[in-house]
């Protein structure tokens, strides 16, 4: 299977970011490797990318972030978590939804075989 | 990891965060944000092929192109974040020229005074009143407006600038505490309020005996005006070194 590029994620990627939050907080790093596991190694992103589009949620309240108290390791630089709030979840629900209604109409489309 | 590794990493995400036209404290959080991150990829490449040359050129192509993200960056900006770093730009700095410091002062007072002119035109078209009545109560109030806001305006300079010297006294990096300097900034300190209390009054009313009455008022906060002053130079102190650090990095290709 062809892997998928920043470009093609985008409009999807901030439905993608909440629902991989959905399975608990996480900062930037950990939320792409979420992605990478749950996309069998498929998404590909550039990194910096993911963070214009948490900021953007963070904005719109539908994710919440908090630092860690410590630098991790010896780094330095403080991590910042992300938690998804309940705006983000009905957010969530209906991105679902009109993604299995975009699947359904398209899929029905090009999917079809003459 | 070594301080030249670091400063490479930063490099990186300075590139991409210095354009980005917001506030120094929003651009703060990107720069923290994107270095944990690219730190920790650099640290993942490293793992990976043992080569910290390698691991850098994997970590930069893995983060992605900084002018392109320079710009998704701009992009998450809100509005007003945008307005307060027109602000940031048009507000008093401690390394402004007189020239650029009176061009702010100018300029600060006289939009001050225009919005709050046309606050005060909303304000009375929307009182029933009379016209004549209204005319009136504009021009008391235009009067007090024109005398009050460059005062307003100064207070809030001087103010900067002395903040700013109290940092570079109490705690310059490098530098010895100079005792004649930090009794001076303490005494200054101290009367800051019940002189600016007079200043205020006398320029407004031209009633040096009445304003002395405010002057024994601002005296009642004096005793705690050099530890507030101190406090603020503190925190001053600390914004001001997280910025340089990144400031001074020279970000060319």
């Amino acid at each position: 299977m062809k892997s998928i590029e920043g470009d093609k994620l985008r409009g999807h990627l901030e439905t993608l970011i909440l629902s991989v939050l959905e399975r608990g907080d996480a900062h930037g790093l950990e939320i792409l490797r979420r992605l990478e596991v749950l996309g069998c190694g498929l998404l590909r992103l550039k990194e910096g990318s993911l963070y214009p589009a948490l900021y953007r949620l963070e904005e719109s309240g539908k994710i919440k972030g908090f630092w860690e108290d410590e630098p991790h390791g010896r780094r330095g630089a403080r991590r910042r978590f992300y938690r998804l709030t309940n705006k983000g979840k009905r957010d969530l629900a209906k991105g679902r939804e009109a993604w299995q209604s975009f699947v359904q109409v398209i899929g029905s489309i090009v999917g079809a075989q003459t | 990891m070594n301080e030249n590794t670091r400063k490479s990493l930063m490099i990186i995400v300075e590139r991409a965060v210095r354009p980005v036209r917001a506030g120094e404290a929003r651009k703060l959080h990107m720069r923290e944000e994107l270095l944990a991150h690219l730190t920790a990829i650099f640290e993942d490449e490293v793992a990976r092929c043992n080569d910290e040359h390698v691991a850098m050129q994997q970590a930069q192509i893995r983060f992605g192109d900084p002018h392109k993200l320079a710009k998704e960056l701009q992009q998450s900006v809100p509005i007003l974040n945008r307005i307060r770093y027109l602000l940031e730009i048009a507000s008093f700095k401690p390394d402004d020229s007189w020239l650029q410091l009176i061009g702010k002062y100018l300029l600060g007072t006289l939009i001050m005074v225009a919005i709050l002119v046309l606050l005060l035109l909303i304000g009375l078209s929307l009182d029933g009143r009379s016209m004549a009545w209204k005319i009136m109560a504009f021009e008391i109030r235009f009067y007090i407006l024109a005398k009050v806001m460059p005062i307003i305006m100064g207070f809030m300079m001087l103010g900067i600038l002395f903040i700013d010297r109290l940092r570079k006294t109490f705690f310059s990096q490098g530098s010895r505490l100079l005792g004649a300097r930090a009794a001076i900034d303490i005494i200054i300190s101290f009367f800051a309020f019940p002189v600016l209390a007079f200043i205020n009054y006398a320029v407004q009313t031209g009633d040096l005996t009445g304003s002395l009455k405010f002057f024994y008022e601002g005296c009642m906060i004096a005793p705690v005006a050099p530890l507030l002053f101190i406090l603020m130079a503190r925190q001053y102190d600390r914004e001001m070194r997280a910025q340089e650090e990144w400031k001074n990095l020279e970000i060319d290709e």
